[in-house]
């Protein structure tokens, strides 16, 4: 019961702390918004365009799950590490769980809001189609967040200073999100950047995301990405929980 | 005697081959306000943290109401409170919701709307913790240090940027605390702060305990003597002659100031009028005063701790 309230509130608490933080909501919310409608607006939509937007969506909703998974959880928890809360909150009974799983609920509901605004403009102004297949593409983003939100609080925790946050985590995002075919299609690239794509967890999530939003394939056709996506959750999760552990007893 | 709650013995930390504690022992009793007193860089902060556990000592070990600070954290935990020296807020919640969210922690918290009243933040209850003056900053981290009902507090130079006032009034409410029979251990570079608020005072310097006792045991222990002040801007005084004025027990200039230790306050003050006279020193400013915490903390370390 204790936990429940616990873990409701601290939910809250990094949901606010998302929602009142004015860049991460710019580059959370505005931003992809502001593309949509410009892409929309170049291109069209629907019966008499060419459908560009629908296949545009998914590298957009890649984008907005890096945006607030890497980029605002790195800098984020890199600054709660430097000004000391996070260290005052673990002096408390906080438990390891209820912190982490605060973080990736308040993750989930961003990315929900994300993902709904995103889709609701991208319908009532140009026709954008709903995905084929809504549960498995409900599955794969909400992984696809978690997965983003793993590796921001490794980098969150890994980094030396909130100052160092931004400009790492600006890097990695962007490099990210290049090199996995979310801003544009790198198809004609050389070799050796179209194999570094194969490994870039935006590939993974923008592959799944074809498959399920765009095709309206099942779950099971994107279990690999999918798995991919998991295993890189795992890791970087437990990288994040081990170093933030280590950092609240300082040695 | 009260049951102790925080039994250190031992505590030690290095950094490299310096060492910022060495063998730190200490009790702190239920009902009892514990001072660690000391100047920039004495080691305050490091004992503090080894004795919450969050920082590893290198030797030695801190028991807190039975459970150690490092092997047992989770029983530490909840019976703790504590401010830590630097910021540590989350700036962007408002006061009210990080009430709620850190008594949403403890198995039996204090009610957030009691808090606010008694620690006069109802008007800011809607604030950011950012936007909050130093002192208002000060209040909400001792009421979130209280939010879980502690038994035993830990405060790292909680009055340190407040005014007088604001001062007084965070001493009354730690006196509170001690009135429902918490242990408060709390660090300090005010003398005046040792003096009138902690019942038992340690003085540290380079990460040892000099010396430790209630304020007047060390007074009475380490400054015995009553001290005479002189201003003797622009006057030469000879230093030798003075030492051997009746009753002396030590001479020293202070700035501008020069300072007689005596064992007998009546018999060195005549004998230095005389010697005054003698030399042509005017005696504009000129008083005594009984031996002070600050007294002890220069025999002991032969400097002085300004406020
Ligand atoms: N992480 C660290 N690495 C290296 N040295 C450290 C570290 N933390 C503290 N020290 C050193 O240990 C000594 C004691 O520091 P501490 O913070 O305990 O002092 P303090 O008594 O709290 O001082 P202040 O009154 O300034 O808060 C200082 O010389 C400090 O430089
Ligand atoms: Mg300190």
């Amino acid at each position: 019961m204790r936990t429940l309230n616990n873990l409701k509130l601290m939910t809250l608490h990094e949901f606010r702390a998302i929602m009142r933080n004015k860049i991460a909501f710019f580059f959370n919310l505005a931003i992809p918004v502001v593309l949509v409608v410009i892409f929309g607006s170049m291109w069209g939509n629907g019966e008499s365009g060419s459908d560009v937007l629908d296949f545009m969506m998914a590298g957009q909703l890649v984008y907005m799950l890096l945006s607030a998974g890497l980029m605002t959880v790195a800098i984020a928890l890199a600054s709660q590490r430097q000004n000391g809360s996070l260290r005052h909150l673990f002096t408390t009974p906080l438990s390891m769980g209820v912190w982490f799983g605060a973080q990736m609920l308040a993750n989930i509901a961003m990315a929900t809001l994300q993902i709904v605004v995103i889709f609701v403009v991208g319908h009532l102004l140009f026709g954008v189609h709903a995905p084929l297949n809504i549960p498995a593409t409900a599955v794969v983003l909400f992984i696809s967040s978690l997965a983003c939100l793993s590796m921001g609080l490794a980098i969150g925790a890994l980094v030396k200073s909130a100052e160092a946050a931004f400009p790492i985590s600006m890097i990695l995002f962007f490099s990210i999100a290049m090199f996995g075919n979310v801003m544009m299609p790198i198809d004609g690239a050389p070799p050796f950047i179209l194999a570094v794509q194969k490994w870039m967890p935006s590939y993974f999530m923008t592959e799944a995301l074809g498959k399920v939003m765009m095709r309206g394939e099942g779950l099971l056709n994107a279990a690999g990405e999918v798995s991919m996506l998991l295993g890189l959750m795992v890791v970087c999760g437990s990288v994040a929980i081990w170093r933030i552990r280590k950092q609240m007893t300082v040695a | 005697m009260a049951e102790a709650k925080i039994i250190a013995r031992n505590l030690t930390k290095r950094y490299g081959t310096y060492t910022a504690v060495e063998g730190l022992n200490l009790t702190v009793h239920a009902g009892e306000i514990f001072g660690l007193l000391g100047p920039n860089g004495a080691g305050k902060t490091t004992s503090i943290e080894m004795m919450e556990g969050i920082r590893r000592p290198d030797a030695g070990t801190c028991t807190i109401c039975g459970f150690d600070s490092i092997t047992q954290s989770a029983g530490v935990r909840e019976r703790i409170g504590l401010t830590l020296q630097a910021a540590s807020m989350p700036e962007t919640a408002r006061v009210s919701e990080l009430l709620e969210l850190y008594a949403s922690l403890y198995p039996n918290p204090a009610r957030p709307g009691d808090l606010l009243q008694q620690f006069n933040l109802v008007e800011k209850a809607r604030s950011t913790a950012k936007s909050l003056s130093g002192g208002q900053r000060q209040r909400l981290s001792l009421a979130l240090a209280l939010v879980g009902r502690p038994e035993v507090l830990f405060l790292d130079e909680p009055t340190t940027g407040l005014d007088p006032q604001a001062r007084h009034s965070l001493w009354d409410v730690i006196r509170g605390l001690k009135a429902e029979g918490r242990a408060v251990i709390m660090s300090t570079h005010y003398m005046e702060e040792a003096e009138k608020l902690c019942d038992r005072v340690a003085i540290m310097d380079h990460g040892k305990i000099l010396a430790e006792g209630t304020p007047r045991e060390l007074v009475r222990e380490f400054g015995p003597e009553a001290a005479i002040e002189i201003d003797v801007t622009g006057f030469p005084v000879n230093m030798a002659e003075i030492a051997q004025l009746s009753a002396v027990t030590g001479v020293q200039t202070e700035d501008h100031l020069l300072v007689l230790r005596t064992a007998n306050t009546a018999a060195s003050l005549m004998a230095f009028a005389g010697y005054a006279q003698a030399n042509h020193i005017p005696l504009g400013e000129l008083r005594t005063r009984s031996a002070t915490m600050e007294d002890v903390f220069m025999a002991l370390t032969g400097r002085r701790l300004r406020d």
